[in-house]
């Protein structure tokens, strides 16, 4: 057998990940979380050996985040990473600073695999793809599973690819730039969660139904997801927030691979967003209305050519000279003062739609469920997140405010849509 | 199968009560049942209590303000005048300027280093006025030494600069070569206040050994492996 070839010793962070260190706090990190929950409970040890043989396929996934001078950089560590034990409120920030430390965790609870990922490392799909990898291993160590391997469950005896780990933002950035601003955001208040607590609603749906509605109104299930969205937080503001005048834009922000628009085999982050939303200072809007809205927006702004303007905006930024000599700590100061004026403010809450999800049948009879969550977000209170796995959309609602305002205005919506919910929560008794 | 009362979601059997509208479920045909699994365990992850840096400092600031006053009440109620208390407040001046100031506000080294200078320079000064002696020692000792000292700080801290490229052991050779001259110019001023201006000698034995460290740091930085070190740590 041929011998490993070592991964680089360490790696500069992809354009859409330099954001993350610099705006990360001492009690928020930007993560997100890919879970799959088998018909068995899950044992320990092989799941230790299958994360080793994932990890030595996807070298990626297991670099620390180090600070160098001017930028933070990844360094790939030999350790491994250690298996935990899930906890009742997940995605609760990384201790990064730890030696132990690395950009994410594999936990494990009953029937469940879970990875927390630091979004300095990845995006849903790439982290997807490691899920898929870690679980297909797990199920060929524990059942003998013979599961075919091929671009999203990855074969763990074939050797890492460096495309896999390409910045492909750089590789795709043109010439032409735009300027990021765009108008503030209603956000949702509440009584912040003291002690790190982290709220988790999941809204069980049958696929097809959420399929067929969106398919009446001729628009994909994002778009039908986010147009419900959006009237839920509208008739939130407008129950408190008492003058029209003072209403704020309700926007929703959609996370865009980009992988199915630009040729890219990266796992690393290759990402952008459309923020897709409406002026409630116009007036009442329609169902129908917003729909429309979201979905010519999406026509609009998902092309190939204004997806890399906004890369463009992005990577010009990173090479820009005055910043690269920027000390670390001066940066870190700029950028949290940048996200806080075109981050979370441009947006009310996130909608990331990891689409659906197909394995192949030998591992699907092996896995009941899949979901996505969002880690917290830096100043909204509320993420949302979907993922959709074998004919059940799992609507997931982050938050870190007492109360579920925006999670009960959008699932009682939908089921007076006509669209019937199944809800589970991580409440404490 | 249990359904809101209040929000017409079917709630999962785990939930004992609406997670919208915290809405108890009650269902008489399910009394029954065993308890159900629970999505999340129980066991919750705290935030570690981590120690605010700023507030720490500014509330030693705050403390500092208890002996000052202590000492300023003492020397008026004994001498009728504010005279030797000066000193503490002198000493209080570069305690908080040299360690407590950075930890408050942020700003570029260079000032740092010439806030430092200016509180020496005042410590120095009240030290002479309250002392009343020979104003040689400040003029041709105090000053002089403090002023070289701020001014090797301020060229080291321009050295250090990225616009300069420097590698990381490129930059300690410097600051070692400074130390060095420091040392020496501190013996030259001393020779100067005593009106003996000699060649350097116990100066030399500093100078020397810093000279050797500061080599073999520009010795170690041609070290392909060390290189790497430092091309990692320090990428922009």
């Amino acid at each position: 057998m041929p011998k490993t070839k070592k991964p680089a010793k360490w790696m500069k962070l992809d354009n859409a990940a330099l954001i993350y260190p610099g705006t990360m706090s001492r009690n928020w990190n930007a993560l997100f979380r890919l879970s799959a929950t088998l018909t068995e409970p899950i044992d320990e040890d092989i799941l230790e050996v299958a994360q080793k043989r994932t990890l030595r396929r996807l070298p990626w996934f297991a670099y620390k985040l180090k600070r160098g001078l001017f930028w933070f950089y990844l360094e790939h560590s030999d350790d491994l990473p250690k298996i935990e034990q899930d906890v009742g409120n997940p995605c609760v920030r990384m201790r990064l600073k730890s030696k132990e430390s690395f950009c994410m965790r594999v936990r494990y609870y009953q029937n469940r695999i879970a990875v927390e990922f630091f979004h300095v490392l990845t995006d849903g799909t790439g982290g997807l793809v490691f899920l898929q990898t870690l679980v297909a291993e797990y199920l060929r160590l524990k059942y003998g599973a013979n599961i075919p391997r091929g671009d999203k469950v990855l074969d763990c005896s074939e050797e890492p690819k460096p495309e896999e780990a390409e910045d492909s933002f750089a590789v795709h950035s043109g010439k032409i730039t735009q300027s990021r601003k765009e108008t503030k955001a209603y956000h949702i208040k509440g009584t912040d969660e003291r002690g790190g607590f982290v709220h988790i609603i999941t809204g069980s749906i049958n696929a097809s139904d959420v399929l067929t509605k969106a398919r009446e109104k001729n628009v994909t299930v994002t778009e039908y997801l986010t147009a419900v969205l959006i009237l839920s937080i509208d008739t939130i503001q407008r129950r408190k927030v008492a003058q029209e005048h003072r209403f704020q834009p309700v926007k929703i922000s959609v996370p865009i691979n980009l992988r199915s628009i630009f040729p890219s085999k990266t796992l690393r982050n290759f990402a952008n967003y459309v923020n897709l939303g409406i002026d409630p200072r116009l007036g009442e809007y329609t169902f129908d209305e917003v729909l429309n809205i979201v979905h010519h927006t999406m026509a609009m702004e998902v092309t190939k050519k204004l997806l890399n303007v906004k890369i463009t905006t992005n990577v010009q930024t990173q090479r820009n000279t005055l910043l690269r000599l920027t000390p670390l700590f001066i940066k870190n100061m700029a950028m949290k003062i940048a996200y806080s004026q075109v981050g979370d403010a441009l947006s009310t809450t996130t909608l990331s739609n990891l689409g659906v999800t197909k394995l192949p049948k030998e591992m699907e009879q092996y896995i009941r469920r899949m979901d996505f969550i969002l880690g917290p977000p830096a100043d909204n209170r509320v993420n949302t997140a979907a993922l959709t796995y074998n004919g059940r959309l799992r609507f997931n609602c982050t938050r870190i405010i007492a109360e579920p305002i925006l999670e009960r205005e959008f699932f009682t919506r939908l089921v007076k849509l006509g669209i019937p919910v199944k809800v589970e929560s991580n409440q404490m008794e | 199968m249990s359904y809101c009362v209040n929000c017409g979601v079917e709630l999962q059997k785990s939930e004992p009560r609406c997670p919208l509208c915290g809405t108890e479920v009650i269902n008489p045909n399910e009394l029954r049942e065993e308890k159900p699994m629970r999505p999340y365990p129980s066991h919750v992850e705290h935030l570690d209590k981590t120690v605010d840096r700023r507030y720490i400092a500014s509330f030693i600031s705050l403390l500092m303000l208890i002996p000052l006053f202590t000492v300023m009440l003492a020397n008026i109620l004994v001498s009728g005048k504010l005279s030797w208390s000066y000193y503490v407040l002198g000493g209080e001046l570069v305690a908080f300027t040299v360690f407590l100031l950075p930890m408050i506000a942020r700003m570029p080294k260079i000032l740092y280093v010439a806030i430092d200078a200016a509180a020496v320079g005042v410590l120095l000064l009240l030290i002479q006025v309250i002392a009343q002696g020979n104003w040689d020692w400040l003029l041709l000792l105090g000053l002089p030494i403090t002023g070289l000292t701020a001014v090797m700080c301020w060229f080291f801290s321009v050295m250090a600069e990225p616009t300069f490229k420097l590698p990381i052991l490129v930059r300690f050779t410097f600051g070692l070569v400074c130390l060095g001259l420091l040392v020496v110019a501190i013996e030259f001023f001393i020779g100067l206040y005593q009106h003996a201006i000699a060649w350097p000698t116990w100066s030399l034995y500093v100078l020397f050994p810093c000279l050797v460290l500061a080599s073999s740091l520009l010795l170690l930085n041609r070290r392909a492996r060390v290189k790497e070190e430092i091309k990692k740590r320090f990428y922009f």
